[in-house]
């Protein structure tokens, strides 16, 4: 196996050019290791080179990160490295938060695999820790040579293309990312353990944490809706009758539009349900269950709404991860709002 | 309730001019067995082929897949199915270990495709990890009868995108029927030889100091003796029952690696764990089977309330509960978790899960009491299956691009069994 080429990122402090006075620096490069990366140097062994250190001020970093990840990327480029190792950060925040940014550009744009370390309450930490490799350090710099050790022996694995065992046995904080795996027994016998383990009383590990999911904040209130343009959105799966553009039933991959204009009602001899998780007889019978246009066009016409919007949005929701969810949410939502849509009524199922 | 069951260890199945067991080996009067299936008329053909763990073949379309039994006695071989509708769990059972029998082919008119694909592996990395890569498995290949393909006829039409037009019911019955008719008549053969294995189940009585245990099963895709379970409120059943062909598999609904096969509800890991440590480490009390398919809030917050209601009426302090699979049905089997807890009942959660990122790890709903939890794994993990030369069930893959011989990069959801939440399995998910 070569010797694996690694880059450093410092921040202005630890690449020595200065301490806060000169947070306000950009980014520079220079040719093998400097500070830290000495011990980094050590810690490779013959395993690995520190071929050159990329450094920038930490409040350049955070005030034009465009600007300055450009410029690391292109100074990190020239060394065509295996491996870019980032920090430690310890508790410094604006550092932590340049660490997880560098590795995150890095890792995305130049294809090559990072590792950092910062101490678990460095908000880079909750920023980065499901993208990045973060190992954990103590609060100050005392612990930097064992740190080293501890990120060199990572990122050569990282390197090296080998696969990472658990974040325990490896020592990085976890990603979230959960794979399947051959247990040491079956299903059965480890969930009855387990309840065993509950009756008296016993300490015991679930194998499925519990997730913390983003919440969204309703929006103030309409002034008047008898002014607003009204757009109609569902994931209940309701498309032209026979599916002509091929609506997924379940793990949907796309979102469609379909024209209201003309559309007084959502009879059942035009429309249809394909979504694949519910009972759909009664959607069949009478779309405007899922996706109420025909009250909505009486609305409209009292006056009671200003407008409906004449496109109607549709996914099918069965099966549908929140990632894929939150990005149909977000292109759905910049069309309606490039069209001056006021508010939209969304139907589940 | 003593249910003693004997079983046969199937070393081999070859066809043979006459069905019998013999030296562990299963011989099928290939001839006699398809004629029996065929008698129902639902089908044009029925072709029967023996496919052993190692062999390069690819099962596609696979249905259900159940194990051989008979009952000489007491209560019915597969009541509802194959015989009336006497209680089982009691008596003496028969069964062929080590063998399955699996139901493949393509759909009937009217019948939604898009969770059906079921694929089973005999070698490679797919059979490492599969249930049915590692038994011996005589497969069934149905083609329809042609009255069940014309998409002209009102029984064709589609109104419940989750159960199918008529026709794909009435098939899919027959189907099971036919698979469970085979089961029995293999079985059959062993009843006057001695077992080579004898596991009695039965909850007998025990120190009532031992904490009392109950398990929750919600169901999806199954008849209870051979009636729908899908509008039932919460009912108490006795645990051999489900291992004794109680409950059957009738669609092939959800994803393949979460789909309630009769074989694991027959061999119900989870209810033979229960049942194994009954008397040593609590008393279980019964088990609790309720539907997944409540398609309001109301419904499940109802069907919750009554589940467990049941437990506390059985005294429950502790209680193991399977998740089907899905989206909805988390509702109300996290709604029994937070009850139970609330009811000072100590909860097990077994679930498979999918995506496992840190933006979704897959729960559609949760309680903050459910910190119990058993993975079977996450199955819309990728997995690389070789090239298989030959298929069996069918020539195209339902909803898949490529060549059913061909290599596959594939969700694991599409393998038969492999997250069975019934705990037969010995998969999990770690999380890095």
């Amino acid at each position: 196996m070569s010797t694996v080429r690694v880059v450093h990122y410092l921040n202005q402090f630890f690449a020595g050019v200065g301490g806060e006075e000169k947070a306000g620096e950009g980014p520079r490069v220079q040719e093998g290791a400097v500070g830290p990366g000495l011990a980094l140097q050590r810690a490779l062994g013959e395993a690995g080179e520190v071929v050159a250190t990329v450094s920038c001020g930490d409040n350049f970093i955070s005030e034009q990160p465009e600007q300055a990840i450009e410029q690391v990327l292109e100074f990190v480029s020239k060394y065509r490295p295996d491996l870019v190792v980032a920090g430690p950060a310890f508790n410094a925040g604006r550092y932590g938060l340049a660490c997880g940014q560098v590795c995150v550009a890095v890792q995305e744009r130049l294809q090559v695999p990072t590792v950092t370390g910062m101490y678990p309450d460095n908000p880079g930490v909750e920023v980065y820790r499901s993208r990045v490799y973060i190992v954990p350090t103590g609060a100050s710099a005392a612990t930097m040579a064992a740190t080293l050790e501890r990120m060199a022996a990572l990122g050569l694995k990282l390197a090296r293309k080998e696969r990472l065992g658990l974040p325990a046995e490896e020592g990085y904080l976890a990603r979230g990312l959960r794979f399947t795996e051959r247990a040491d027994r079956p299903a059965a016998a480890r969930a009855v353990d387990m309840l065993v383990k509950r009756l008296r009383g016993e300490p015991f590990q679930t194998e499925r944490p519990l997730p913390q999911y983003d919440r969204v904040a309703a929006p103030a209130p309409l002034k008047d809706l008898s002014k607003a343009t009204v757009a109609v959105v569902s994931s209940g799966g309701v498309v032209p009758i026979g599916n002509p553009d091929r609506m997924e039933s379940t793990f949907a991959t796309k979102w469609l539009q379909y024209s209201l204009a003309g559309v007084d009602d959502l009879t059942g001899e035009a429309w249809q349900s394909v979504h694949g998780g519910y009972d759909t007889t009664l959607a069949n019978e009478d779309p405007d269950r899922v996706v109420p246009i025909d009250v909505l066009r009486e609305f409209e016409a009292q006056g009671a709404v200003g407008r409906i919007f004449d496109r109607y949005y549709v996914t099918v929701g069965s099966g549908a991860s929140t990632t894929t969810a939150k990005r149909f949410g977000q292109e759905i939502g910049r069309e309606l709002v490039a069209a001056g849509v006021d508010a939209v009524i969304y139907t589940a199922t | 309730m003593r249910l003693e069951m004997a079983s046969y260890l199937v070393g081999d199945i070859q066809f043979s001019n006459r069905t019998r067991f013999e030296h562990g080996v299963l011989h099928v009067d290939r001839d006699e067995l398809r004629g029996l299936l065929l008698q129902s008329g639902d089908f044009e053909d029925v072709s029967l082929e023996i496919v052993r763990p190692g062999e390069a073949v690819r099962l596609i379309h696979v249905m259900d897949v159940a194990e051989p039994r008979f009952k000489p006695g007491i209560g019915s071989t597969f009541p509802g199915f194959v015989g009336p509708r006497k209680t089982v769990g009691e008596g003496r059972t028969h069964r062929l270990a080590g063998m399955a029998v699996v139901s493949a082919g393509g759909a009937v008119a009217g019948e939604p495709t898009y969770w059906r694909e079921g694929i089973v592996d005999m070698a490679g990395p797919g059979a490492e990890i599969s249930p049915f890569g590692s038994t011996l498995n005589l497969v069934l290949e149905f083609k329809p009868h042609a009255k069940y393909l014309d998409a002209d006829q009102p029984e064709a039409e589609l109104h419940n995108i989750m159960v199918g037009s008529a026709f794909a019911q009435r098939y899919n019955h027959a189907v099971r029927v036919a698979e469970l008719k085979a089961a029995a008549y293999l079985a059959r053969c062993t009843a006057d030889l001695e077992p080579d294995d004898l596991q009695v189940y039965e909850l007998a009585q025990v120190d009532a100091a031992l904490p009392r245990v109950i398990f929750f099963f919600q169901l999806n895709g199954l008849a209870i003796y051979g009636e729908s379970a899908e509008g039932i409120l919460p009912s108490l059943i006795h645990p051999n029952e489900i291992l004794d062909g109680g409950l059957i598999n009738v669609r092939s609904n959800g994803q393949a690696s979460t789909r309630s096969s009769t074989f694991f509800i027959q061999n119900h890991a989870l209810v033979r764990e229960l049942c194994a440590r009954h008397g040593t480490d609590f008393n279980f009390v019964g088990a609790i089977i309720y539907p997944a398919q409540a398609d309001d809030l109301d419904k499940k917050e109802l069907i919750a309330e009554y589940a467990v209601k049941l437990a506390r009426m059985l005294g429950a302090q502790g209680v193991c509960s399977t998740l089907f699979s899905g989206g909805h049905p988390y509702m109300e089997f996290m709604l029994i978790c937070q009850k139970c807890e609330q009811a000072g009942i100590k909860t097990v959660l077994v679930t498979s899960e999918v995506y496992g990122t840190p933006e979704d790890p897959g729960f559609v709903f949760y309680v903050p009491e459910a910190e119990a939890i058993v993975s079977t794994g996450r199955s819309t993990q990728q997995i690389e299956l070789p090239a298989l030369p030959r298929v069996i069930g069918g020539t195209e893959l339902f909803g898949l691009p490529d060549p059913p011989n061909g290599s596959l990069s594939i969700p694991m959801r599409y393998l038969c069994g492999l997250c069975t939440t019934t705990g037969y399995g010995q998969l999990t998910a770690k999380q890095y």
